[in-house]
């Protein structure tokens, strides 16, 4: 495909407007000839390549053009390039299908995004460079600038100070993780990634007694489990016991650990924790342990017991999917050992 | 006939491969791009072990787990297997109330019915209904909306409805399989145009394996949106056995669709108000519009104030009309057409087709890949969970139907109880229980308490305020009326204050709920004309209050107001004509009397036999006016 005729289409491109609009477009807003079905699409991409410009349709020149977009290589930019990345961040598309759901034309390539894309991951590319032959010219020049408040600088200059700590030594991590725990919250991506980076335990625990974004998941389930056991299972209680955010999969990856490094009293002293009660169970239920659900049909049977001890104890025996367990909420239901009704009427459902 | 001759290519290609061919197994990334590779450019989800809510997306087990553990440690919340799926998992509904099924009159509750997952891959459903489940166990003691929805309405959800095909997105989160039609060697484009098995798996699954590369079953299943009864098989597609949107055999043919008629059956059907399919995404509303004008337009109406409820919380859900009469097959179209009710499909975000806004993924700062919109990030779904509860929540409160007055009760300045009435219910009808009835004395100051049937008013924090994005009239218009001195008509003025936030029931502060009373000081005008025979003369009291979700009260508490025929029953205007919005009650009849008056004997009319009376009258009304003055 040549520059040109992606240049064609994009001379006559409508300006947009940059407000949030109040609504999307709707049937009525398009005609006819911009809407097309699924196999139109299937046919009239798969042949877009061979037309000559002045045949394309609507829907063919777009293609072309998205696809023309998604291949350029950001490391290699050309003024033509440029031009065509500028033109279409505005271009708004005027090829649809309709959604499957209802009536609402639905856009099929979406050009003006896919062109910011490239446009932004080129300049995370080019402050990468920067980054990285400072980084290797100049370590005071490098660490200066690694270290600056993140408000004043670009999104682009962060993530690419993000993609560079990969490339850092242990030690140079270390003394970063050190220098932004000074400035920074627990929460900061720098920061995460430095410690994670640095491979320091005592750092991890801090960062994981605090964090509450999505890559302390990610964290939980595989950076932990990298460790020795002993390690893992003084890192997950330490999480389970500060933060409560992630304290429900700590203690599902704590189940996990063989039976020796598990502390089963300080679980079972948990089961009664109004927030976590229910994890725990789970957690208990997954430890596999048939000792244990005699001593959860004792908590069950007991008066003393309060609800949601009782509660979580059934919990535990129903979450451990095995006969045993089985055998033992059988005899709790039907022998009505259970005393609360709304309970009794809950486990009742799981026998059938 | 035509159809069948339609029937895709891929029907065609499937059944020409050898069964041991492979599909291929496509990879879904942050960043990278290749022939088998499309970069997303934001992390990829991977369902998260953790039963309570995270900045993620829970896999169903831990999902499950912590529905099951709700519902075990909240007496309000009951599980009820409605079905199994074709891989044989159970398909559990639940259920939002108090112990019995008739609220405060003794009348079967108003029932509302929320669908989760019905498509496999869009994993925002889920999380949003379970959301909405979590919501109403934390606010089940508020004294307010969630504690009056649950003694007085019937709410069901079933967050999961597909399964098999949600846990086999889960088991593949971040792959699919080829485009139908399509080679290794095809384009990249072409290949992830129509992913179908995987992570993008959208039908339920019969005779499918769990194996991702099996290609001989991998476009098996049936559009569970497509298999219900109105308007089955309309489309092109449906009813080829391999296309995205096969509605099955016939109606109803799946056991994923079937287990919803049965979570309806818990309403039950004939008491449902209310039914929304929750998917995602393109952050609109998809509503049927049966031919029904009345049931249209409180469709409309209550599809806005959920647009606007979500606007407030920074999220723009716009409602689209569907055309009167046509539908696809949808469980909102059959819902909608069997039963008569406002329904809807609900497409979470992120949005599609809002000029201005990116598209799909490309929302989130992504490259807007081919389905793409299906994923949210996980930085983003702790949001979505948010902005939409509050409209979830307002359309039960709205659908739970306009409040009526309950009860009066004026009390003189010595706390001595002057006026009584109470409506009493029996079967659809009520009747007006005057309990005490003297005289109120023109001049002389008295308090009101009115209770009505809901809370009224919202509040945060608590101050009185609009709910999140709705614009109600909030000051109540009570008045008396009569004939007093020819047409009689006085305001008694009320504020923010006279909602009653702490409870003390009669006289004293709210009855069950806060807000659902309000108790207001008002002085008896003395320029009261009254009969020359008995003393006195009656004059209305007349009440109009919306409540939070804009529906005027029933001005006729006598016909008790129900949900028939797509439309309010038993719902009163001011004038008394039925329809759809309620107005002022004006059932109550006040005997005042004017104490600054001697009687004359030859009638009240012209006063012109006892010379001391018209004098007196003026006197009262010369001390009215500085009264006033001096307000
Ligand atoms: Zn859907």
């Amino acid at each position: 495909m040549s520059t040109y005729r992606f240049i064609v289409l994009l001379v006559t491109m409508v300006s947009i407007d940059h407000a949030i609009a109040d609504a999307p477009l709707l049937m009525k807003d398009i005609s006819a000839s911009q809407l097309y079905t699924d196999k139109e699409i299937q046919q009239q991409t798969a042949i877009a390549d061979a037309n000559q410009k002045s045949q394309l349709t609507i829907l063919q020149q777009e293609f072309l053009t998205f696809k023309n977009i998604n291949q350029l290589d950001i490391k290699k930019l050309t003024k033509q390039d440029f031009a065509l990345l500028d033109s279409a961040i505005q271009y708004q598309s005027k090829a649809f299908k309709k959604h499957t759901e209802g009536p609402l034309p639905i856009a099929i390539f979406d050009i003006a995004s896919a062109a910011k894309f490239k446009l932004k991951q080129h300049h995370v590319w080019l402050k990468s460079q920067t980054l990285e032959n400072l980084y290797r010219s100049d370590w005071s020049g490098f660490k200066k600038r690694f270290l600056e408040s993140e408000d004043v600088l670009s999104v682009s200059e962060q993530a690419a100070k993000l993609e560079l700590v990969k490339k850092l030594t242990t030690k140079e991590t270390l003394f970063l993780a050190e220098q932004l725990m000074n400035s920074r919250s627990f929460q900061d991506p720098l920061l995460i990634e430095v410690i994670l980076q640095s491979k320091n335990i005592d750092y991890l625990g801090l960062l994981l007694n605090k964090l509450q974004t999505p890559i302390a998941h990610q964290i939980i389930k595989e950076n932990i489990s990298q460790l020795e056991k002993s390690k893992q299972a003084e890192l997950l209680k330490s999480v389970i016991e500060s933060n409560q955010y992630l304290a429900s999969q700590a203690l599902n990856q704590y189940a996990k650990l063989p039976n020796g490094y598990r502390s089963k009293s300080w679980l079972a002293s948990k089961l009664k924790d109004k927030h976590l009660g229910a994890s725990v169970a789970m957690a208990i239920a997954q430890s596999n342990d048939p000792l244990r659900y005699e001593e959860l049909s004792a908590i069950v049977t007991n008066q003393k017991s309060k609800r949601v001890e009782v509660a979580n104890a059934l919990l535990a025996l129903r979450f451990a999917k095995n006969e045993v367990a089985d055998e033992h909420l059988k005899k709790l239901v039907e022998g009505k050992y259970i005393r609360f009704d709304d309970m009794q009427q809950e486990a009742q459902r799981w026998l059938k | 006939m035509v159809k069948i001759i339609k029937k895709s290519a891929i029907a065609c290609l499937a059944a020409l491969l050898p069964f041991s061919v492979s599909s291929e197994v496509l990879t879904y990334t942050e960043n990278t791009n290749s022939n088998t590779q499309i970069a997303f450019g934001y992390p990829l989800p991977i369902p998260i072990d953790s039963m309570t809510a995270v900045n993620g997306f829970r896999s169903y087990e831990f999902l499950k787990a912590h529905h099951e553990s709700l519902a075990m440690l909240n007496p309000e919340m009951t599980s009820i297997q409605v079905g199994t799926t074709h891989n044989n998992r159970e398909i559990i509904a639940y259920q939002f109330g108090d112990a019995n099924n008739v609220d405060s009159d003794g009348l079967i509750e108003p029932a509302f019915l929320i669908n989760g997952t019905i498509h496999a891959r869009e994993w925002q459903s889920p999380e949003v209904v379970t959301e909405l489940i979590e919501q109403i166990l934390e606010r089940k003691t508020d004294e307010s909306m969630v504690q009056y929805l649950l003694e007085n309405t019937n709410i069901v959800i079933l967050p999961v409805l597909n399964v098999d095909g949600f846990l086999q997105t889960q088991r593949y989160p971040i792959n699919v399989t080829n485009s139908p039609g399509t080679t290794a060697s095809s384009s990249q484009s072409e290949k992830f145009a129509q992913p179908r098995d995987g992570r993008m798996r959208r039908k339920n699954m019969p005779n499918v394996d769990e194996v991702l590369s099996t290609e001989t079953d991998r476009f098996n299943g049936v559009d569970l949106n497509r298999n219900s009864f109105h308007f089955f098989g309309v489309q092109e597609g449906n009813n080829d056995p391999l296309s995205l949107i096969y509605g099955g055999t016939n109606p109803f043919s799946e056991p994923e669709t079937q287990a919803l008629l049965e979570a309806a059956k818990l309403g039950p059907e004939s008491e449902l108000r209310f039914y929304q399919d929750t998917h995602s995404f393109s952050r609109v509303l998809f509503v049927p519009q049966p031919n029904n004008a009345r049931l249209n337009t409180i469709t409309q109406n209550i599809a806005t104030r959920f647009q606007n409820a979500t606007i407030s919380q920074g999220a723009n859900y716009f409602p689209v009309i569907d055309d009167v009469g046509v539908g696809i097959a949808t469980t909102a179209d059959y819902f909608a057409y069997e039963h008569l009710i406002p329904t809807w499909t609900l497409e979470i975000e992120p949005p599609q087709g809002f000029q201005g806004e990116p598209n799909g993924g490309a929302f989130y700062g992504g490259t807007g890949a081919s389905h793409s919109g299906f994923v949210s990030p996980d930085s983003a779904i702790a949001r979505i969970r948010d902005q939409l509860a509050p409209a979830q929540l307002l359309m039960f409160y709205h659908q739970a139907g306009p409040a009526y007055v309950k009860s009066i009760r004026i009390a003189d300045a010595n706390g001595q109880v002057v006026y009584a009435a109470d409506w009493q219910t029996n079967g659809n009808t009520r009747s007006l229980n005057i309990l005490t009835d003297q005289n109120l004395n023109g001049g002389e100051q008295y308090q009101l308490w009115v209770q009505f049937s809901k809370p009224m008013r919202w509040r945060n924090n608590g101050a009185l305020m609009q709910y999140p994005g709705q614009s109600v009239t909030l000051s109540p218009s009570l008045s008396f009326t009569g004939n007093a001195n020819g047409s009689f008509n006085r305001n008694i003025s009320t504020g923010a204050s006279n909602w009653q936030d702490q409870s003390g029931g009669e006289l004293t502060g709210f009855a069950n709920y806060r807000d659902d009373a309000l108790l207001v000081s008002f002085t008896m005008p003395a320029n009261v004309n009254v009969s020359s025979t008995s003393g006195t003369t009656n004059f209305n009291l007349n009440i109009s209050v919306q409540d939070f979700a804009g529906l005027d009260i029933d001005a006729n508490p006598a016909t008790v107001v129900d949900w028939a025929n797509g439309s309010w029953s038993g719902l009163e205007n001011t004038n008394g004509t039925l329809g759809d919005i309620g107005g002022t009650d004006s059932s109550y009849q006040i005997k005042v009397a004017n104490s600054s008056l001697t009687l004359s004997t030859g009638g009240n009319s012209s006063g012109g036999g006892g010379g001391s009376v018209p004098w007196l009258i003026l006197l009262v009304l010369g001390l009215v006016r500085l009264k006033r003055k001096s307000r």
